[in-house]
């Protein structure tokens, strides 16, 4: 710790802070417009300066160490001049067109000038609108608002780890420009720390200035990362924007394309608003009280009669939803619940109960490891501020990265090692770095007292030589490469996803690696949710079942979908034939969906801005989905009437059922740590930190903690590990390829509604090193990727057509290539499916009846 | 300096203006060459220590337009001050230079330019408007007279450039502020692209680069100069660490002229690469059946893995040159066979022959008697040179010398000497690489020389040496050792390694291919075009300047690439603007050891880890680890960036 004075205040703080927060730590405030404390200084508005005693110079106090015993001044006449001239030369460069600005009344600039005074502007100097079009359409950027601080520039260097943008021309030339390289993901970093109106979200046609808004703190309900973000809702109905410059954990001012600007389905024209019955192909509208009645008594009808009742219920539900469901199916004596986190969540949550490993974890913890593996996750598409949170360890820790996936992804272009596995064989990498750990003696001494310890050291070591096969495709040199970081790194992390849960082998040997190398004692071991609660749905539903599993089952005769919609991700005609066998099916959704028209009866739902409940995002924290619109909660109502007709229990409001999920174990409340309420304008109510275990795990874990880490199991390989799985192409089969789609979890509600209508294409020439953005997905008519030597032997050229085979069916499309795929391997965005009116994701999904990410196929060039 | 009348440089002010002659005369420090090129005067300089004024005739109120121009030209636009300032005094200058100006303009342009001075984030801006406020001080009239008749002032000539103190004493030119600022902003491929806009061997001078550049760091003036040389080293690693590969394109056409380099030394490598950028087709003909010359054989593994050697070369490779290796000139080809069959040909050799000690028996061949060059030679091809031999003693002062002794430990030799003639003071080798050596436990014998070999059956056994002092400083003002007489005494040893010096072997060429050698036996060409006595053939490196640095050879293998150009398109063979301004510069001095810089420093510059001396000397593994990405960012963010203009009036 070392001493200083600020302003004549003694300040006691760390060595290596900046006199600036020194200052602030002190209460003591020093102006600033490029500051931000999400980004290292950038010292280029100069308005920090300071003054230190013996020096002759001002210094930037965003930049200057906070030195033992110096003493510093904040405000001087000779400051206070310097500032002001500062200021004046920023607004002889910036417009006043503060009536028409979106940022008008939280402009830091108008803050600035306002604190300081400053009625005129001495200088005159004209500045040139270059009129150039920004890195993305969904940002517009007004030149000449912009005052250069830097920030964005900054913020998508070091949060996004791209390099879209940057300073074009020099002195009064320069501006914010676009880079060539096409990095552009579209996450909206530079857009949320924009101090000024300089950029602006480019997607709604109305904004509204913070006094004509309400503003509220809620859940992203994309994927399972759990962000939190800001509502701007205009009339309390319409979502004008989401922000999310206030620093709220888990994702403090960042969110991705998605959560940033994937909203507008709630504010969608074709919401649904009333229940509606088919009958016979006609729709009907019906009341809801007629609605309810319909429902209760078809399914008591087909209970009463022995069948099956079956419901299907979205990951992105609230617990209360989901819970309401649970308990109306437990008043049917046959029932099913079943939700698409059971895909990866599901299968993880089981892998983790029978190895009994504790899956509580922390995303800061990231930031601590020194080496991260990341297996079988596109962050890109899914969790991308994972994808951030990697990109600190490597920035504040200088972390080493290790990628396993045949793909190029988010975090490939900053990998030490990226081993390119063969689509499906990630077990033949993570067994070869166990094999290795054990033959030099480098693994945790305590997994010698783990269950099935012998077995595994057995299988994994009986060759003398390492077999060739066991790389799963790696390159010989870049698995060791890999090895070489792991070997002797305590502080490691594994980071994993879909790529691994699609096959149960992987995902036993990447957790067998886990504990091999004590990451369950002293690292980390984290699985991406993929949906907002698909943790809450596997922790609430006892027995989940699969949705393709529950609509094959031939007992089930009345099924109740909640805010699913099974042919997003299933083969449509293997669902569409199950649905033709059910005798009732209801969905209730707020956007019609594929499934509506196989459906008896349809209600409509609500979007998350107008429900009230939580979410259990990926880390086990529960977060608030909170009301920002009007409306009434329709999905949760209705669930709620149709238990109480049904005879269960009716809950009055929110908080019963959160003591209900806490009384059954699901919920476990940990104190009453709030939530960082955000810096003045928005107000948050904050919410309370409750930990989430699914009942096996709580108890699990309660009975373990003092056998913990020990009571951990390694599962022996099923298959001899030297075999290569099942689904490796073997020689001679004609269906040498594997196709890999992407995105088959994202938010169907986008799916019919994409975030964006702009239709520019904007798919650039990336470099090796960014072969794909997000933004690609969305403007790039470019869906179907393969690599260049693929393209070469199969002489294809890009934009060209292929004809794709697999067991079960055929599909022929233009193909892009793509650097960095491996070969053998075609990478399909799955998308929204409706793009260039030809609906993709059907297509690609009608190429396997059984559900999978990765799909065995033959190429040819039409 | 007689011809100066005006001068405020570095605040010291001389005014010889009118009649009255001044008390003072000119800073005797200000070194102000009278031309730039032949025949073009230097009648005024304006820069970032004031103005220099050699004629009346100049227009103080349009060169300081111009020079204001110029700034705003180079501000980078990252701070306000500098970007919207310089523009507002820029076009006030510019207003009253048109005969346009207002009476409240001299008044305004100070004070707004005393901001920008106080302000601005980096020296474009610190510096850029100190001329300007020298010009409002000492030539008030001026501005003036411009104001009130409202008069157009005289248009000059002017040039300027850029420069920076680290910038200015790298031989190899490189832009250092910005691959710096490229490291502190995340741009890492960036930042190597920008020095290999300078040199093709980041990750070897990232290692090994006797760095003038540190030694000319502001930095220093408030904490320490920056790591420059190691955060060259960070980007060159991390290009090879996250596998990525260079976007490097060499594009040939068919008919492209043909250029032979020979010595596929840093000085050969240089040129060729970029030559071979300019779209020239280049073949490296390479004595040695590997790539490096001096670099790959007088540096050991340690210090500069052969990985990292190899991976430069390849890039030089995939730049479009073709290395033949195992090709000696003289024996394989005669050098008038390359010069026929070629357009121009460059000469790269490095200075690999040894220099004699003068001693008895040197000359008789003895087993264990081997040269400082060719013991590291051996090793570094992987060979222990005299495995017989256990004891060690080395001669020399120099990096070659310790390198001889470091690598004695790693190929298992347990007992290591050093003898050298003068003090440790007086050694020339790198501090640093003594102080590893003193850890690593060589036994050092100063003051003392050697005087005869000794020997038994033709094979070393020891080396009689003689107890020197220090007496009266000679040229180069070390104080140069005298021999005790009759302390003569006996050091016994298997190998005898002398390191004294190197010479340049220029057994390749023949006395008919007519290419003239200087006094010193080295290649005699031109310091500023590389031209040596035969037309077409051009020469840089060890071999014209004898043993000298590496960042020198790369430097100057890239400038005789351009005058190769220069020759090859028919243009006349001469120095650039942009070399004659670092001549200029250089002379005139860009770092000011006691400049005040007036802030607080308070962050000393990061190390690297090293291995532990025990561990380290048994192994060739690289002693130093690189800076990890937290590291090289907090370093880099340390720089000052210490840009300024230099401006001239021509005449």
């Amino acid at each position: 710790m070392i001493r200083l004075t600020i302003d004549g205040k003694e300040i006691v703080t760390e060595e290596g802070k900046t006199i600036l927060e020194a200052a602030r730590e002190g209460g003591i405030a020093i102006p600033t417009l490029c500051y931000h404390e999400q980004l290292s200084p950038i010292a280029s508005c100069r308005l920090c300066i300071v003054e230190v005693e013996g020096y002759e110079k001002p210094m930037t106090s965003c930049t200057t160490p906070a030195v033992e015993g110096i003493s510093v001044i904040t405000r001087s006449d000779r400051l206070l001049k310097l500032r002001r001239e500062f200021l004046n030369l920023i607004l002889t460069a910036h417009p006043l067109d503060c009536p028409q600005c979106d940022k008008g009344g939280e402009c830091r600039v108008q803050e600035l000038a306002y604190e300081h005074g400053i009625e005129t502007i001495e200088y005159a100097a004209l500045r040139k609108d270059h009129k150039e079009a920004y890195a993305t359409p969904l940002i517009r950027y007004w030149q000449l608002r912009c005052v250069l601080c830097g920030r964005c520039v900054q913020a998508c260097r070091e949060v996004a780890g791209r390099a879209a943008i940057d300073i074009k021309g020099r002195g009064f030339e320069a501006r914010i420009a676009p880079t060539e390289n096409g990095d552009c993901i579209s996450c909206g970093e530079c857009l949320s720390l924009c101090p000024v109106g300089a950029l602006t979200e480019a997607l709604s046609p109305i904004k509204g200035r913070i006094w004509q808004s309400e503003r509220t703190d809620t859940a992203c309900p994309h994927c399972g990362f759990g962000c939190r973000l800001t509502l701007n809702v205009i009339d309390g109905k319409i979502i004008s924007k989401v922000i999310s410059e206030t620093n709220l954990p888990p994702n403090n001012a960042s969110l991705c394309i998605r959560g940033r600007f994937g909203y507008d389905f709630a504010n969608h024209e074709a919401r649904l608003t009333e229940p509606f019955q088919r009958i016979a192909g006609e729709k009907k509208r019906v009341e809801r009280e007629e609605a309810l009645k319909i429902t209760a008594e078809n399914l008591q009808r087909l209970s009463g009669l022995g069948k099956g009742i079956g419901f299907i219920v979205s990951p992105r539900a609230t617990n209360e939803e989901i819970f309401l469901i649970s308990r109306i199916a437990a008043l049917f004596k046959n029932s099913r619940v079943a939700s698409s986190a059971s895909y990866h969540t599901g299968k993880v949550a089981a892998a983790f109960r029978q190895m009994g490993i504790s899956p509580g974890y922390r995303y800061d913890s990231i930031r601590t490891c020194k080496t991260i593996i990341v297996a079988g996750a596109d962050l890109l598409v899914n969790n991308h501020l994972l994808a951030n949170k990697v990109r600190e360890a490597v920035k504040f820790n200088g972390a080493r990265v290790i990628v396993v996936d045949p793909l190029p992804c988010a975090l490939s272009g900053i990998a030490d090692a990226h081993l390119k596995v063969t689509p499906g064989q990630d077990a033949l990498v993570f067994n070869a770095l166990s094999r290795r750990l054990l033959l030099d003696d480098k693994y945790d001494k305590e997994a010698e007292t783990l269950d099935g310890f012998v077995e595994l050291r057995q299988a994994l070591t009986a060759d003398h030589e390492e077999p060739s096969l066991m790389s799963g495709g790696v390159e010989a040199e870049m698995l060791d490469k890999a090895y070489g970081l792991l070997r002797d790194e305590g502080d490691a992390g594994v980071i994993f996803a879909s790529g691994i849960t699609g096959n149960a082998e992987s995902l036993a040997a990447l957790l067998n690696f886990c504990l091999l190398k004590g990451l369950h004692k002293r690292g980390l071991i984290m699985p991406a949710a993929l949906q907002a609660n698909a943790v809450g749905a596997v922790s609430i539903v006892k027995d989940m079942a699969s949705p393709d599993e529950l609509l094959c089952d031939s007992n089930i005769s009345g099924l109740f979908i909640y805010e699913e919609d099974p042919f997003h991700y299933l083969n449509g005609e293997m669902v569409q034939n199950a649905l033709g066998q059910k005798a009732f099916i209801a969905v209730c959704d707020l956007l019609p969906t594929a499934v509506m028209d196989f459906s008896h009866l349809v209600l409509p739902s609500s979007s998350f801005a107008e429900k009230e409940g939580a979410f259990i995002s990926g880390d086990g924290i529960v977060r608030a989905v909170r009301k920002a619109c009007r409306g009434t909660a329709a999905g949760y109502a209705f669930l709620n009437e149709l238990l109480d007709r049904l005879g269960g229990k009716r809950y009055d409001n929110q908080a019963e059922i959160t003591s209900e999920l806490q009384r059954l174990g699901i919920l476990k409340e940990e104190g009453d740590a709030q939530e960082a309420p955000g810096i003045g304008k928005a107000r948050f109510k904050a919410s309370k930190k409750c930990r989430a275990l699914s009942a096996e795990c709580q108890a699990l874990s309660a009975q373990s903690s003092a056998l913990s880490p020990q009571h951990c199991v390694l599962l022996s390989p099923q298959h001899s590990v030297l075999c290569p799985p099942k689904d490796t192409p073997a020689q001679g089969e004609t269906r040498k390829y594997r196709l890999i789609l992407r995105d088959l979890f994202m938010n169907h509600h986008l799916l019919s509604f994409p975030c964006s209508s702009v239709g520019t294409n904007h798919h650039g020439g990336h470099d090796a090193a960014s072969q794909h953005s997000v933004l690609s997905t969305y403007f790039s008519k470019d869906l179907l990727f393969m690599s260049p030597e693929d393209a070469a032997l199969l002489q294809i050229a890009a934009g060209e057509s292929v004809c794709i085979e697999s067991a079960d069916g055929a599909v022929t499309r233009p193909v892009a290539i793509k650097a960095g795929i491996k070969t053998g391997v075609l990478e399909c965005f799955l998308g929204d499916t409706l793009r260039q009116g030809v609906p993709i994701r059907s297509e690609m999904l009608a190429l396997s009846l059984r559900p999978s990410k990765v799909i065995a196929v033959s190429v040819r060039k039409v | 300096m007689a011809n100066i009348i005006f001068s405020s440089w570095q605040n010291e002010l001389f005014d010889g203006r009118g009649t009255a002659a001044p008390d003072n005369g000119p800073p005797a420090n200000l070194q102000l060459a009278a031309e730039f090129s032949p025949g073009e005067r230097i009648k005024a300089l304006m820069g970032w220590d004031g103005i220099v004024l050699r004629d009346d005739d100049v227009d103080i109120v349009d060169m300081c337009a111009k020079y204001a121009e110029a700034v705003q030209q180079e501000s980078c636009g990252k701070c306000f001050p500098c970007r919207v300032g310089t523009r507002i005094v820029a076009d006030w200058l510019k207003k009253i230079a048109a005969g346009e100006g207002k009476e409240a303009y001299p008044g305004k342009i100070r004070d707004l330019a005393l901001s920008i001075r106080d302000g601005s984030k980096c020296s474009i801006g610190q510096t850029g408007m100190i001329p300007i406020l020298d010009a409002l001080d000492y030539f008030p009239q001026a501005f003036a007279a411009a104001i009130t008749e409202q008069k157009k002032a005289r248009e000059g000539r002017y040039r300027f450039s850029v420069t920076a103190p680290c910038v200015s004493v790298c031989p190899s030119n490189l832009d250092i502020p910005r691959y710096v600022e490229e490291i502190r902003e995340q741009r890492f491929a960036a930042s190597l692209a920008t020095i290999r806009q300078g040199v093709c061997m980041a990750g070897t001078l990232g290692r090994v680069c006797i760095h003038p550049c540190e030694s000319n760091c502001r930095r220093a003036n408030i904490d320490e100069a920056i790591s420059i040389k190691w955060l060259k080293r960070y980007v060159a690693d991390y290009e090879m660490e996250k596998n990525r590969h260079p976007e490097i394109q060499g594009h040939h056409h068919k008919d492209a002229k043909k250029v032979a380099v020979i010595g596929a030394g840093p000085a050969g490598l240089s040129c060729a690469y970029y030559l071979s950028l300019m779209g020239y087709r280049v073949t490296i003909f390479e004595k040695l059946p590997e790539p490096g010359g001096m670099a790959a054989v007088g540096i050991p593994d340690y210090r500069l893995p052969r990985a990292i050697l190899h991976s430069e070369v390849e890039i030089v490779r995939e730049a479009g040159v073709e290395i033949r290796y195992g090709v000696e000139i003289g024996k394989e080809i005669k050098f008038a066979d390359i010069r026929k069959d070629h357009d121009a040909v460059f000469i790269g050799v490095g200075a690999q022959g040894s220099s004699p000690m003068g001693v008895e028996g040197e000359e008789k061949n003895y087993r264990g008697f081997i040269s400082g060059v060719q013991y590291l030679l051996d090793i570094n091809l992987g060979r222990d040179p005299y495995p017989e031999g256990k004891k060690v003693v080395v001669v020399g002062g120099g990096n070659v010398a310790i390198d001889c002794v470091r690598s004695s430990f790693r190929i298992g030799k347990p007992d290591v000497n050093l003898v050298y003639r003068r003090s440790k003071a007086e050694m020339p080798a790198d501090p640093a690489e003594i102080k590893d050596a003193e850890e690593e436990k060589v036994n050092f014998h100063y003051l003392c020389n050697p005087t005869k070999i000794l020997e038994k059956d033709g094979k070393v056994v020891g080396v009689e040496c003689i107890r020197m002092e220090l007496g009266e400083p000679d040229q180069s003002g070390r104080r140069r050792p005298v021999p005790v007489p009759g302390s003569e005494f006996v050091i016994e040893t298997d190998i005898l390694i002398p390191a004294i010096g190197q010479k340049v072997d220029y057994s390749f060429l023949e006395e008919a291919d007519g290419v003239k050698l200087s006094k010193r036996k080295t290649v005699d060409a031109d310091g500023e075009t590389f031209a040596t006595s035969q037309a077409g053939v051009f020469a840089s490196g060890d071999c014209v300047t004898g043993p000298d640095v590496l960042v020198r050879a790369t430097g100057n293998g890239k400038r005789a690439a351009e005058k190769i150009d220069l020759f090859l398109t028919g243009n006349k063979v001469e120095a650039s603007i942009d070399e004659r301004f670092r001549t200029l510069f250089s002379t005139l001095g860009v770092y000011n050891k006691k400049e005040q810089l007036g802030v607080i420093g308070g962050r000393k510059r990061a190390h690297l880890p090293m291995l532990d001396p025990e561990e380290r000397k048994r192994t060739f593994e690289e002693v130093e680890a690189g800076y990890t990405t937290p590291v090289a960012q907090g370093e880099a963010a340390r720089c000052l960036r210490c840009y300024r203009i230099g401006m001239i009036a021509l005449g």
